[in-house]
């Protein structure tokens, strides 16, 4: 029970990090600001949490590391969306669409 | 997902795991510093900041890890800590560890010392461009594969065929080299067309070599061999175009030839090259099979092209004996002596026997080691450790072991090869003259070997007890108190002694192999061969032909020579009697020809019989006691200008006149001879191979003088030792130019000559008693524990008043069973060993009951003394101690 608990917050987690790095390369930090703003400060991410999730993804070819120059000119690690990672975007999002309507509609009728 | 990219990831973090890890905390730290700056902008003092920071970014040192192994769900790391954990676990027994990995050192040391000697004298392409258009010619008969051929055929094939890009004739040779101190060196050489140099395709290191236009007679060139140049020459560079004495003659030295051009497979390390220099009657003669042949096939023409080509120019011609010719690749070629290569095989065949019972061995040690280990791995499969883990682990500590063996080993073969590399020569070469030493090199492919041998060793032995290790129950296990006799137990001891079963199979096999193999060698060596060995004293004499070349003059000179040496010889205290030959009859006799009989019909074309043609002085068949059977031998009257006479051997007499007397026939031989005499035949002790034929001619040398080389032997009544220097000294007195080499007793001449097989034989009983010791410390070790485990039982029965001999029987039965069902299978392997060898080597085939009785003895004595020493100890048991024990 509690994996496929896991695995949704997961994969929600998976949702959030694509589309935030698809509008373009992207550090870690930088990453889990923009997650936090965009949702008004809804979704707070446990900001360590990102990282295994990063690599993860890394591993699964989704996005591709680079290491670059931050804003404050340190060394930071940029992400940015391979092919397939833009494709897992598209396939998520569907399905998170998909189920969000569902719960919408059990939500109203219920 | 692509596989691809996450084995990249794993391999890639694998190689950089240490630069991940630094990687990985860099980010981390990035995160950190970054949001504590934020929170300082937005107004928080720095220590509010930093601990803000690391509130929201959770546990570091959780996150840290996950990264990490998600990262590298690393293999590589998991290996590594297998190995770690391995040499641990071996350190703890060093016991065991040491038996182990010095019972995979001497197998894989004997196995990788045969492979490296079969891999020098079987496997290594000569040192020169493309190898593969190299090939040897040799003519054939129905009695041998590898007969030289004569000058004037080669001369022929040399001028028709169209295969060939170049084809040089060569022949041993010997020069006498006078060093500035007036003392002669024999300089062991090559006498050689002028093609054989390019044909092989290798410049001189100094110098150039000589051109077609020297290789005729009175030529005075040489080019140095490698070897010589550094010996005798020291190595100088100005050494080209200095003059040195060779044979008495002023001869200069125009090259010196690179060390690798030193083949041991085609004639090791020669001194120096002449020209062949062939005579206008030597390159009419068809008679002298004396040249050895090889050439360079043009590109794109193979070896069996060449050889049909070959074959139709031999058709074309119609002076060639029609024999029929052979082409064998260089690289094929080389190590000429078939028996010798066989044996090899051999050898390294019954080397394999060690390697497997050492296996056996360890597998068994493995064994018993992973019962004592029953509880650590069940609580490790408890505590969730998979089994495919837990066989990891044990194959992992095998392939240790196995590895520090194969290393071991190959330091050991590395010095049994310098041992045997000293003996290689005898073995090569028609072990005529002394060669020197040839290195056994440890190559990539030893190394390869080695490593193979290692690897495959350690997963035999490592597999069977990992897979029963890794079946084992937990709950059994854990609740069993120590015994281990759980469900896998009985498979154990099952497997336990299906091992020591196979190991005496193995050593019996091994055993009645390698009894036979030197049974057959003593057998060998030990026929009378047909002539007195013992009291006999030889040497070799090499003409120098500025005196006594081959026209009349010299030959003349050579018989005053002979004559007064003779005189001067016989004159010496101990000597009975004196006499000379073209060669001496340890390895074969160095000429043969084809003949046909006046009055019989004409054999078809190519089945003309081959006989060996052997001159001789008179008082030949006297010295060496060769009995006369019919007729008369030579004497002093037979001269160059007396009537054409033969003595031949009385297998060419049962042969050709099986009802009638042979004297008075007459054989056309180069010439018609008649026959005066028969004697028995000669063996050649040294040849273990059947002569290449049984005919055997015998001519007065005043009818058919010799090139250069001459034999000499003396029949003497005392030590022949002392003897040596009066011969020297004669041989001075006759002529101070001229050297006497090789000065030994025939028995010395025999067992240096066949030092290689009595060597191999040494080597293989080596083995053999290395096989037997390794069985017998398995069959200990097997009954030792199972004593061991029978403690409690062993305590009861006495307690009961079991009688100590019966304890005894209890425990010994068990091993003869286990003895007796070896025995059964061994017998099996054996008569298939003594079939192999038999196919292999047909010189030594037998199967003689009695070795193998002898050898089954020998193992069922070691293997029950083995077996007696556990079950003594089982009579010593103390039944209260082993009750309370239990």
């Amino acid at each position: 029970m509690t994996a496929t608990k896991a695995e949704l917050l997961q994969g929600t987690l998976d949702l959030l990090i694509l589309k935030t790095i698809a509008a373009g390369p992207m550090h870690g930090f930088a990453i889990a600001q923009r997650i936090q703003q965009c949702s008004e400060d809804v979704l707070v991410v446990e900001e360590g949490s990102l990282y295994p999730c990063l690599y993860r993804m890394e591993s699964k070819g989704w996005i591709r590391a680079e290491w670059g120059k931050s804003e404050n000119n340190r060394r930071a690690k940029y992400y940015e969306l391979t092919r397939a990672g833009r494709k897992q975007l598209e396939e998520e999002t569907a399905i998170w669409e998909r189920v969000h309507r569902a719960i919408t509609l059990v939500l109203r009728t219920a | 997902m692509n596989p691809l990219r996450t084995i990249w990831h794993r391999l890639r973090s694998l190689a950089q795991s240490r630069a991940a890890k630094r990687e990985i905390d860099e980010e981390l730290r990035f995160h950190l510093d970054q949001r504590i700056a934020e929170n300082i902008a937005a107004g928080m003092t720095p220590d509010e900041a930093a601990r803000d920071a690391r509130k929201r970014f959770g546990n570091l040192q959780t996150v840290r890890e996950e990264c990490r192994e998600t990262r590298g769900a690393n293999p590589g790391e998991t290996i590594w800590m297998d190995i770690k954990f391995a040499a641990r676990m071996l350190r703890r027994r060093p016991g065991f560890t040491a038996v182990a990995v010095l019972t995979l050192a001497l197998g894989i040391g004997a196995n990788t010392s045969m492979f490296s000697l079969l891999n020098l004298l079987l496997f290594r392409p000569g040192p020169y461009p493309h190898p593969d258009r190299l090939v040897r010619i040799y003519r054939t008969s129905p009695q041998a594969q590898d007969w030289p051929h004569s000058a004037a055929d080669l001369i022929d094939y040399h001028e028709q065929n169209t295969s060939f890009e170049k084809m040089a004739f060569y022949d041993w040779d010997v020069f006498n080299l006078t060093r500035p101190d007036d003392s002669a060196r024999l300089l062991l050489g090559i006498s050689t067309t002028a093609d054989l140099f390019p044909a092989l395709g290798v410049n001189p290191l100094l110098g150039r070599v000589f051109d077609t236009n020297e290789d005729q007679p009175g030529n005075a060139v040489v080019v140095l061999g490698y070897n010589c140049w550094h010996r005798d020459f020291g190595a100088a560079t100005n050494i080209i175009g200095r003059t040195v004495r060779l044979n008495g003659e002023s001869v200069c030295v125009i090259g010196v030839m690179p060390a690798n051009f030193d083949y041991p497979l085609l004639w090791g390390k020669v001194d120096a090259w002449r020209p062949l220099a062939l005579t206008p009657e030597q390159r009419q003669d068809r008679g002298n099979h004396a040249y050895l042949a090889l050439g360079r096939l043009k590109p794109g023409i193979s070896s069996p092209q060449a050889e049909a080509e070959m074959k139709a120019v031999c058709a074309r011609l119609p002076n060639v004996g029609h024999d029929s010719l052979r082409f064998v690749p260089l690289v094929k070629s080389g190590f000429g002596e078939v028996v010798g290569q066989r044996m090899l095989y051999c050898s390294l065949g019954l080397v394999g026997f060690v390697l497997l019972i050492a296996c056996a061995n360890l597998a068994n040690l493995q064994l018993a080691r992973a019962a004592q280990r029953w509880r650590e791995f069940a609580v490790r499969s408890a505590l969730g450790a998979s089994r495919i883990r837990l066989m990891r682990q044990l194959l992992t500590e095998s392939l240790l072991v196995s590895a520090v063996g194969g290393a071991l080993g190959l330091a050991l073969a590395c010095c049994i090869n310098t041992i045997i590399s000293r003996r290689i020569p005898l073995l090569m070469a028609g072990g005529r003259f002394n060669l020197p030493s040839i290195d056994v090199p440890l190559d990539v492919r030893v190394f390869l070997f080695a490593l193979i041998c290692s690897v495959v060793t350690g997963i035999i032995f490592g597999v069977a007890p990992a897979w029963l290790a890794s079946r084992s129950d937990v709950n059994d296990a854990l609740k069993e108190d120590r015994r281990g006799a759980t469900a896998g137990g009985r498979w154990q001891n099952w497997l336990r002694q299906a091992f020591i079963v196979a190991e005496i199979a193995l050593a019996l096999s091994m055993l009645a192999g390698t009894g036979l193999f030197i049974g057959r060698l003593k057998q060998l060596t030990g026929i009378d061969p047909g002539w007195r060995v013992n009291g006999l004293l030889t040497g070799a004499i090499v003409m120098n032909t500025s005196v006594y070349s081959g026209g009349a003059d010299g030959q003349k000179a050579q018989a005053a020579f002979r004559q007064e040496l003779e005189t001067r010889l016989n004159a010496l205290p101990g000597v009975e009697s004196v006499s000379f030959s073209r060669s001496f009859p340890i390895w074969g006799f160095n000429s043969s020809g084809n003949f046909t009989i006046k009055g019989q019909p004409a054999p078809k074309s190519g089945e003309a019989p081959v006989a060996y043609k052997e001159p001789v002085s008179p008082a030949y068949f006297q010295t060496l006691g060769i009995r006369i059977q019919q007729g008369r031998v030579f004497t002093p009257d037979d001269t160059a200008e007396s009537p054409r006479v033969l003595v031949i051997n009385e297998s060419m007499a049962r042969q050709f006149w099986p009802r009638a007397n042979p004297i008075g026939k007459r054989i056309n031989i180069g010439g018609e001879r008649e026959i005066v005499g028969v004697v028995n035949d000669i063996r050649f002790p040294a040849d273990l191979s059947p002569p290449d034929s049984p005919f055997q001619i015998f001519y007065p040398l005043s009818q058919m003088p010799v090139d250069r080389v001459f034999y000499v032997a003396l029949r003497t009544k005392m030590d022949s030792e002392s003897l040596a220097d009066g011969l020297r000294r004669a041989v001075a007195a006759v002529d101070p130019d001229q050297s006497i080499t090789e000065i030994q007793s025939a028995r010395e001449a025999i067992e240096k000559a066949i030092t290689g097989f009595s060597l191999l034989g040494t080597l293989l009983g080596v083995f053999a008693a290395l096989g037997l010791a390794l069985a017998a410390i398995g069959i200990y070790g097997v009954i030792s524990y199972s004593v061991a485990q029978r403690t409690g039982e062993i305590g009861i029965r006495m307690a009961l008043g079991a009688q100590k001999h019966q304890v005894l029987w209890l425990v010994l039965r068990q091993g003869i069973v286990l003895c007796l069902a070896g025995t059964l299978f061994g017998f099996g392997g054996a008569v298939v060993t003594a079939r192999l060898l038999s196919a292999l080597l047909p010189e030594l085939s037998t199967t003689n009951p009695i070795t193998f009785g002898t050898m089954t003895v020998l193992l069922m004595a070691v293997a029950l003394l083995a077996c007696y020493i556990p079950a003594r100890r089982a009579t010593r048991v103390n039944p209260i101690t082993a009750l309370r024990y239990e």
